[in-house]
Order: structure tokens, then sequence, then C-alpha cells
């Protein structure tokens, strides 16, 4: 057995800080093998790693053609969200796009601009996200947990640098992430064109841990939209 | 889609009307006398007090450094429009300084950073 490991890694210092213990010592490591008990094993091993290949391979090659198609979601809103600060309300429009699996899951991101009160700012946001929903027919309740970029800046310095505030390209612009929770509904009302027509509301709070700015944001979203159902999974 | 566009641009262009109310330094030139106010005996108490916490402090959340007055006088025209007189821009939240050391700022400032 001491003859497979090198000289130098023979005494090594395991994970519980004991040094010297040989990891490879069949009194201390309980992984007593003979010759013919090593061969099975490495056998075992051979047997697991081809399974797990094999199983690889099924969800890959099999599961796009039995799976259910996914969706593109498109959603435009509006939001209005209170904050942390006395006194401070933003409100502004805001898009969605996303990727539902099997109407049960989705990867999207929302990018938002909002106007808040306290010192005229301007909030652009870029959150990115992964949204479950419950398949219902009527309604779809759904719940997204997200990460958020926020730029927060003053209207001068939104003047100074017209149209920098989308790139976050600015003098006076701060810089912020955070996180997120939206608790919602989606529900469809028309089917036109492939194209499934939706409204949203939603309830949303946002946490930033930086004193740069407001350090929670809360309030409520509503929406229309458009799911469009691809034919197979691209 | 054009007229979602043109909307949100007419959003934005409001907004910014509605908001961009701001003075500028030169409005406000230093008084014929000049100022009683200097540096040790105003602005570096009131950088402190509300500027270095993210403008040079210990955080360092932002590139701009109020720490000394040479970096002050480089940017009046800017901390002007931002926290002077009745610019209320910076410091960020509700818990501004008070009016009339906002238009000791501008005054400070105007006559050069003394």
């Amino acid at each position: 057995m001491d003859s497979w490991f090198p000289a130098k890694l023979r005494d090594a210092n395991n994970t519980h800080g004991a040094r010297f213990v040989k990891l490879n010592c069949s009194r201390f490591s309980g992984i007593s093998l003979s010759q013919g008990s090593r061969a099975s094993s490495v056998t075992f091993m051979r047997i697991r790693l081809f399974s797990f290949a094999t199983l690889l391979l099924v969800l890959v090659v099999l599961a796009p053609a039995t799976a259910r198609a996914g969706e593109i979601q498109v959603d435009v809103g509006t939001t209005m969200l209170g904050s942390s600060w006395q006194g401070d309300f933003t409100g502004g429009g805001l898009v969605r796009l996303g990727y539902r699996f099997a109407r049960v899951v989705s990867i999207d991101t929302v990018v938002w601009e909002q106007l808040g009160n306290v010192d005229s700012r301007f909030l652009t946001g870029l959150t990115i996200g992964v949204t479950g929903y419950i398949p219902l027919k009527r309604v779809r309740p759904s719940l997204r947990v997200f990460a958020i970029h926020q730029h927060e800046e003053g209207a001068v310095s939104v003047a100074q640098t017209p149209g920098g505030f989308l790139f976050g390209i600015g003098s006076g612009i701060r810089h912020r992430g955070g996180g997120g929770v939206t608790l919602g509904a989606e529900i469809p009302f028309l089917h036109r064109h492939g194209l499934e027509w939706v409204v949203l509301a939603e309830v949303e709070g946002i946490y930033f841990p930086d004193p740069l700015g407001p350090t929670f944001y809360l309030g409520g979203i509503v929406g229309v939209g458009f799911n469009y159902a691809l034919p197979k999974l691209p | 889609m054009r007229a979602r566009a043109l909307l949100f641009v007419a959003l934005v262009g409001s907004a910014l009307a509605a908001s961009c109310g701001w003075e500028e330094m030169a409005d406000y030139p230093c008084p014929p006398q000049g100022t009683t106010l200097t540096y040790e005996n105003f602005g570096q108490q009131f950088f402190a007090t509300w500027c270095v916490t993210c403008h040079g402090g210990p955080n360092g959340y932002s590139s701009r450094s109020f720490t000394d007055v040479t970096n002050i006088r480089a940017q009046a025209a800017d901390i002007f429009r931002n926290a002077a007189r009745d610019n209320t821009t910076m410091p960020p939240g509700p818990n501004d300084p008070p009016k009339d050391q906002r238009y000791d700022l501008g005054e400070w400032l105007a006559c050069g950073a003394p």
C-alpha cells in the first residue's frame, strides 16, 4: 500500500489537524484493502462512473425530446416602492425578459428605471433571478428570488451625462448590490396568435447591505405581458 | 415599439425637467467683502461631518476624496451643484445638513475655499 504514494505524500496532514497520520494506513483509515478487494473496488468505481456517464447521456440526449417546450416571457409594468428612508417613494417602469421551463421555473432578468423623491434621484435597476410558479389554470402564483445591481444618482448627475445612467456612467452614481424577493401572480386572459397574454400583480422587497441609499425597498408591481411557447427547446 | 420608446423618453425627459432646478456656482459669486469662512473654521468640519464617510473615508465608496482642501477646490463647482445652497442631491438621504450650513458652503466655495 505504501508504495502507491510518494514518500512526501505518505505522511500527509489530515483535515482534523492531526499531523503525521498516514492517510493510506489501514489501521486508522479503515480502508483496509487486500490486492483482491482493491481490484473489486476499482471495478465498482468503474461501474459507478459508467452508470453516472450513462445517466448524463440519457439526460442530455433524451430529455429535450421528451420535455415540455419552454416559453419566452416578455412583460412590461409599472412599479411603486417605499423605502426605509423617511418619506421616500420611488416609481417607474420595468421590462422583464424570461425563459420558463415546463411552466414551473423560469430564469429571468428585470430592468427598471425609477425616480425617487428624496434627493430627486434616478434608480436604474438590473436584476437576475429565478422564479418558481404553481402552474394553475386561472392564476399562477409565483415566487422570485433575485440579485440586483442598482445605480442611484441625482438628477444633476443624469443631466451632466445624458444617457449615461443606463450604463452606470456619470459623476454621481452610487453603485449598489443587493438581493430581493417578489411574491406575485400571473393571470392569463387572452390566447392569440400563439401568444398567451397575462396580467401581473406582485409585491416586492429589496435589501441593500451598503449605506449608499435606503437599506430596504418595499412595494408593488403591476404589469402586462405575454408568454410565447416554443415548439421545442432551443 | 416605437411609441413605447417615445413614451419612455418623454417620461424621463419630463422627470428630468421637473427635478432639474439646481443652482450653479457661477450664479452666486463671492460677496464683495469676501468671506470669513475658512477651511479651518468651516470647511474641514463640514466635510468631515457630511461627506467623508463615502468621499475619502475608510469605506472608500467614492473615488472622489474630500479629505483635503486642494481636492475640494478642484471640484468646487460639482460640490456646489450637488450640496450647496438649495441643492440637496448630496449627501444621500433625508438626514441633510442644516440649510444655513448649505448656504455657508456655497459662499465658502464661491470664494475659492480659502
